[in-house]
């Protein structure tokens, strides 16, 4: 009789798990063995109400002037109009008009202030929500998110990283979080690292070795089993998992029609990637857009850059609302600072971290909203002054996280966000 | 073996250990006697050699060295094999990689490159060099082989760190002192009481004055000191102002050499030459080196770290995290190890041949069979003596804030009269520039006397002579005239003179004066200087009186804890045994059901497939009688049309013939007829064969039929039967199903009592530590029990004995011999080394970040299955081990190479059992595949995964 106390039959191994499933939320360790996965439709229901979180990363510094900040007919302004949004009182560049008409999902925060004008620090505070120390890296958002979200039902990846180059392993930014929140790069139509099986290997050697794996784990987990041994085992599951479900990752995939509205340059493809990421259920995708460093000819390069965003992010936006998917997942397009009100003497304008914007919206931030003001020509904060350190926070309480909790590393209590900041509460829904 | 743990016990409880006793006796003595319940059993030979292994080289040892360890009778064999290990340069290469990892925490390479540096590390652990050398060398080095007298490698972990002070601070603190200051740069510690903002400066202080110094690009950076920078600091919460000396946690500010002004160099600064490398007289990292032998912290922190290494889990964990409030589970150990280790002279080697010889690293990691908790009146006394400790520990802790508070207190007024000597300091240098200008004005004019006097005397000497001379001679009056000349001007310059005089007493009245304010100024500053004095004797008498309060507050919190931690321990076992018991009642009790409602629901099922087949088999039937019936009625019907057409044809054949009888002699009328009777002939023919056709098909439909009702029947004698099979399930399935639960639930339950349990036991070593396997000891131990290691060895071996050929009959002699592994091991490293790399990226913490957490993810294993090494490794090749596998017939032999040479053990009878029914499963030509598949398997299990 196959069915016994210890490994149990399918209807035993469903209970066991959706048992210890509940025993394990929030412990962030696999408990569980040698079970394979929850029932489909347990998962389908926990992949739907997953929270998720999109970052569009502006490489250079977007300029708040040309983008959610317009300060048209001022010294400051530069040549482009402030055009009307899907929310009234609303205003944004010209150069966004399919974003534009997206607003009422979207929120501003305008007056931001990082009091930093130096890419790497800026990126770093953004990403991080804490200013730079000496001798201590701390880990990005999506890490963060990728780690508070993590349980046992996710089989995909937690936190991916959308770039131009190929797919590669893991990026360093996890920090103390480990490898296992750390971005995976996924460039191309390349699949994950691994997911993929040499030529010489065949299915039945892959059964035979799992199943005698199993036999030799299990008898050794009669007598010394851990949360870890539990853990690491269930690594394996995982990726056989994951190996069943690389389709997720092929773009070509998606119907050609959404190709066409989405655009063929890599940015369109990237966001069209990123729809199919989160609605697969990856907890944190990364898309970047380069270069908004525009110390010459901004006007000129925003006109070009923000041409090519505009509309595949607006078609995310869109997307996202209308698949039921955008109560769920939070988006937020973020560079590393602004630029100068001043325009220099390249038509350029430069480095400037005194009183730029950020856009987000989705999940639990109040929609059409806008935190925050700067002076009639953008040169000084002048209501509702924000850090990098209070957009991480709001992040992660938009994403339904207690922004003041602990991880426990190594025994050592690590803030999930800097406790010197708190969350701009009014943009929490 | 019951009976020697017995034993064992026994002495261990009996008898006291006692300083003459070796070290690793009083270890055991002292963790016996913190214990709150029984401890684990001795640990199996393999087990012990699997974990020797892993511990002091780094990797498993091959089957070989397992089998020949296994089978040796030697009494002494575990701490000769301990011994032996210590020897090796492998053991030398784990330490050196042990500590880079630990030290630099895989940062990227900055100014010194990590293969001279581990190159220096490996150097260091294979001539045993004192540890408080090796760390002094890391402080002192200034990257300069030539200035410092010591090689530039060891400056690596500073320059690496581009000796930020800040961060060389924080982990010099974290590495060698086991203590994160991070949190105290700004103000005292947050979290940690005992870490305040003045142990950070104090530590700083030895570092502040390091700067990176590389004015040219094309030469390596070396590290430079300025001779002056005092640590200042001022807390942002408290706003308290303090200076500190250099000092480290636990101990006194060092006192510095006062010198001379413009004696401060033994390489003065010079603006005009920038690249020329200033040295102090006084290094404060010298100074660092030279006080930690002695430092409490110093010594506590790498007796720590070794016992970590050792035991696969350190007394205080994190190991940065030592403070009173992050207690050691045995603090007399933790404060033995330390003394012990410095008594040793900081000998690493013998150090970990006594924790190695110690019963608590030879324990099992399985929990006891028998946890003999105590009962509750035991920990009742407990808590009692709780009740008695937490005063004492308030009080003391009380006492200790209090005695802080005066040291700050202190060293505020000391900085204040910093502050004000400062200021007396630079007063005195004013009225020195005063005197100075003061007494250059009265030499000038001292000088302009004497000019003076020189010419008064010599005119009114001359005017004198030529007075003389006209007196004699009053007629001449050219003469005279003359005379009246020298006499005129002698009277001017008398009159110069006169006034040069006055001035030249005025002014040495002004420069009196500026003496006098001058040596006012510096009685002012001296006075200073004695207040400053006093004030630091205050300081340095409230310091001591703060480490003393310190060390009782972390006495009796530690002792606090240590009860408090046996009282856990015994309730978190008091909680795991009725749970398990539970578990293992709950568990029969739904084996017992099972046993039941398993057939039953198994009958269910094969009735439920009878019925399925017998139904499919009713269908089957149902479509032929159909499908034949219809073919009947299809006959029939094909019958009555022929039937009635060749009835037509035969009339009117008949009726045509009547006709030509009539007509005889119309030729074509008989033709016609003719036709229509061969017509009609024709049709009754094929009449007759559809009529002969009906009754096969009458028997096929009947056939049929009455096959269906042998199918129905079937069919409704196995569905009479259902309800009375499924009544039997539907009957045991409830209770079944709620035993189930209960079986899971409890089952998880004792799971996570016994999680909790072994975390406890883990924690304070009454158990066996069970720890993951580093990156590297996992890539290595993978290597060796694929067989790599030991092909490379010989490999190399062979490479060596050609290039350096010994003569017949020669024998090897000492030099050659050290030679010899020397180079063979280097070159084992240098081929293998390269595979660490994608182990550390997929196992390993991020650079620059803590390096001994655990992950498991699903990478890891898509590596082991799809990334093609493992697989590689797998393959048969020279000796490897599966090929050496494919070359034993028998499989039980077999099996046990395959284990000794994965898993360092023999395999169990229903493990030999597997591998056979594994091997007799597939045909011969997929042995290969078979064995390799098994060898992976054991390979990626957590037996292989975890050191245990």
């Amino acid at each position: 009789m196959k069915c016994t106390y210890e490994c149990g039959s399918a209807e035993h191994t469903v209970a066991r798990r959706q048992f210890l499933g509940g025993l394990a939320a929030g412990a962030g360790m696999f408990i569980g063995g040698l079970d394979t996965f929850a029932t489909p439709a347990a998962v389908a229901q926990m992949t739907r109400d997953q929270k998720r979180l999109i970052i569009v990363r502006m490489h250079g510094g977007l300029s708040q002037l040309e983008s959610w900040d317009p300060k048209p007919n001022t010294d400051t302004g530069g040549p482009f109009r402030a055009i009307p949004t899907s929310v009234p009182g609303i205003h944004i560049s010209e150069l966004l008009p399919y974003t534009a008409k997206q607003m009422h999902h979207l929120a501003l925060v305008r007056g931001i202030n990082t009091k930093n004008d130096d890419h790497g620090k800026g990126t770093y505070m953004m990403l991080t929500g804490r200013h730079p120390t000496p001798g201590q890296t701390f880990p990005e958002l999506g890490a963060v998110v990728a780690r508070a979200m993590d349980n046992s039902a996710l089989t995909l990846p937690g936190h991916i990283n959308i770039a131009n180059g190929g797919s590669g392993g893991r990026n360093n930014d996890a920090a103390y979080l480990g490898p296992k929140y750390a971005s995976i790069s996924l460039g191309g139509a390349q699949p994950p690292a691994y997911t993929t099986r040499p030529a010489n290997l065949t299915e039945q050697t892959v059964q035979q070795q799992d199943e005698f794996r199993r036999k030799a784990n299990d008898r050794f987990a009669g007598r010394r089993r851990t949360a870890e041994t539990d853990a690491y085992v269930q690594s394996f599951e995982q990726a056989q998992e994951l190996v069943r479900q690389r389709d997720v990752f092929d773009l070509s995939k998606e119907p050609q029609k959404d190709h066409e509205r989405y655009g063929t340059h890599e940015f369109g493809k990237h966001c069209l990637l990123a729809r199919r990421l989160v609605e697969k259920g990856v907890t944190c995708v990364q898309v970047s857009h380069s270069n908004y460093d525009t110390h010459n000819e901004n006007f000129e390069f925003h006109f070009e850059q923000l041409g090519e965003f505009d509309r595949p992010f607006a078609t995310l936006v869109g997307d996202l609302a209308e698949r039921g998917l955008l109560q769920h997942t939070m988006i937020v397009v973020l560079s590393e600072f602004g630029r100068t009100p001043r325009i220099n003497q390249y038509y350029g304008r430069d480095h400037w971290g005194h009183a730029f914007s950020v856009c987000m919206g989705g999940a639990g931030l109040q929609r059409g909203a806008v935190v925050g003001k700067t002076n009639a020509n953008g040169t000084a904060v002048t209501e509702r002054q924000v850090d990098a350190g209070h957009l991480f926070h709001t992040y992660l309480r938009a994403l339904g996280l207690n922004s003041r909790h602990h991880f426990n590393i190594g025994g050592q209590k690590q803030p999930m966000a800097d406790p010197a900041f708190a969350a701009i509460d009014e943009l929490i829904a | 073996m019951n009976w020697r743990n017995t034993m064992w016990v026994w002495v261990l409880t009996a008898v006291a250990a006692s300083a003459a006793d070796p070290l690793y006796v009083r270890v055991d003595q002292l963790l016996a006697q913190g214990q709150a319940a029984a401890m684990a059993v001795p640990a199996g030979d393999d087990v012990f050699l699997r974990r020797i292994h892993l511990d002091l080289i780094g990797r498993i040892p091959t089957a070989a060295e397992a089998r020949a360890f296994l089978d040796s009778n030697a009494t002494d064999k575990r701490i000769k094999t301990a011994e032996h290990l210590l020897a090796t340069l492998d053991h030398a290469r784990h330490m050196a990689r042990t500590f880079d990892v630990m030290w630099m925490e895989r940062r990227a390479d900055k100014h010194v490159k990590s293969t001279d540096w581990q190159a220096y590390l490996m150097q260091s652990f294979a001539t045993n060099k004192p540890y408080d050398k090796l760390a002094g060398e890391i402080f002192m080095a200034d990257g300069n082989a030539t200035s410092s007298g010591l090689p530039r490698e060891p400056a690596k972990f500073i320059l690496d760190r581009d000796a930020e002070p800040h961060l060389i601070t924080r982990d010099i603190g974290r590495k060698f002192f086991g203590v994160d200051f991070q949190c105290a740069q700004c103000h005292d510690h947050p979290r940690v009481d005992d870490y305040l903002q003045r142990d950070y400066y104090g530590l700083q202080a030895f570092l502040g004055r390091t700067t990176v110094f590389q004015p040219d690009v094309k030469f390596p950076a070396v590290l430079a000191e300025k001779a002056a920078g005092e640590s200042r600091y001022k807390s942002v919460f408290t706003k308290h102002e303090g200076e500190t000396r250099p000092r480290l946690f636990g101990g006194l500010e060092v006192d510095q050499l006062e010198l001379a002004s413009g004696t401060e160099w033994v390489v003065a600064p010079d603006d005009k030459n920038k690249s020329l490398r200033p040295i102090p007289r006084n290094s404060r990292r010298a100074q660092l080196a030279a006080q930690v032998s002695a430092n409490p912290a110093f010594r506590r922190n790498i007796a720590n770290v070794l016992w970590g290494h050792m035991m696969g889990r350190a007394l205080v964990e994190p190991l940065d995290g030592f403070s009173a409030d992050n207690e050691p589970p045995h603090p007399e150990l933790m404060e033995l190890l330390a003394n012990e280790f410095a008594v040793m002279k900081f000998d690493t080697r013998a150090f970990l041949r006594e924790l190695a010889q110690t019963q608590t690293y030879q324990r099992s990691s399985i929990l006891p069979a028998q946890l003999a908790p105590p009962g509750t009146n035991v920990v009742a006394a407990w808590e009692v003596e709780i009740k008695t400790l937490t005063p004492k520990s308030e009080q003391s802790e009380g006492a200790w804030k209090k005695s802080v508070a005066t040291l700050y207190q202190s060293v505020t007024n000391r900085l204040l009269a910093t502050i004000e000597l400062d200021k007396a300091v630079a007063a005195q240098a004013e009225t020195r520039k005063a005197l100075d200008a003061a007494s250059k004005v009265s030499t000038d004019a001292n000088a302009v006397t004497a000019t003076k006097l020189d010419l008064h005397k010599v005119t009114s000497e001359a005017a004198a002579k030529a007075k003389l001379a006209t007196d004699k001679l009053p007629a001449d009056k050219e003469l005279v005239d003359a005379t009246a000349k020298f006499q005129a001007r002698a009277t001017t310059f008398a009159a110069e003179l006169a006034a040069a005089q006055k001035d030249g007493e005025t002014k040495a009245a002004a420069t009196k004066a500026a003496t006098d304010r001058h040596a006012a100024a510096e009685k002012f500053a001296n006075d200073n200087r004695t207040k400053w004095k006093d004030l630091d004797k205050l300081v340095i008498a409230a310091d001591q009186t703060a480490q003393a309060a310190a060390v009782v507050q972390q006495s009796d919190k530690f002792n606090l804890a240590k009860v408090q931690r046996r009282i856990d321990d015994a309730k978190a076992a008091q909680e795991f045994l009725p749970l398990d018991a539970a578990a293992k009642v709950a568990g029969t009790n739904y084996l017992a059901a099972d046993k039941v409602y398993a057939p039953a629901k198994q009958a269910l099922v094969t009735l439920q497939a009878a019925i399925a087949a017998r139904r499919d088999a009713m269908a089957a039937a149902q479509k032929l009688r159909d499908d034949t019936a219809a073919a009947l009625v299809d006959m029939q019907k094909q019958v009555t049309v022929k039937a009635d057409v060749t009835k037509a044809v035969t009339d009117a054949a008949t009726q045509a013939e009547a006709a030509r009888l009539k007509l005889p002699a119309d030729t074509e009328l008989a033709a016609a007829v003719a036709k229509f009777k061969m017509r009609s002939d024709q049709l009754n023919v094929e009449l007759v064969a559809l009529q002969k056709q009906v009754p096969d098909r009458d028997a096929a439909a009947k056939g049929a039929a009455e096959k269906m009702a042998v199918a129905q029947k079937a069919l409704s004698d196995e569905d009479a039967k259902l309800p009375a099979v499924q009544k039997v399930v539907t009957d045991l399935e409830p209770q079944w199903k709620t035993l189930q639960i209960a079986a899971n639930e409890a089952k998880a339950k004792a799971d996570a009592a016994q999680d909790k349990l072994t975390q406890r036991w883990n924690n304070s070593f009454a158990t066996g530590v069970f720890a993951p396997l580093t990156p590297e000891q996992l890539c290595w131990s993978m290597m060796q029990g694929a067989g790599l290691v030991e092909a490379q060895r010989v490999a190399a071996e062979a490479e060596f004995a050609q290039k350096n050929p010994l003569a017949a009959g020669q024998a090897e002699d000492a030099n050659r011999t050290a030679t010899r592994l020397r180079t063979v091991e280097q070159l084992v490293n240098d081929r293998l080394k390269g595979n660490e790399a994608v182990f550390v990226k997929l196992f390993g913490g991020e650079a620059g970040q803590p390096q001994r957490d655990y992950y498991a993810t699903a990478e890891q294993a898509l590596y082991f299955t799809n990334g093609g090494t493992l697989t590689a490794w797998l393959a048969p090749a020279g000796t490897n081990l599966v090929a050496r596998l494919n070359a034993i017939a028998d499989a039980k032999l077999l099996a046990e190479e395959l284990y000794l040479g994965a898993l360092t053990r023999r395999p169990l009878a229903e493990e030999v059992a597997d591998v056979e029914r594994q091997l007799a499963a597939r045909p011969k030509e997929q042995r290969v595949a078979v064995l390799q598949e098994m060898t992976w398997a054991l390979m990626t299990t957590s037996e292989f995964r975890f050191r245990h």
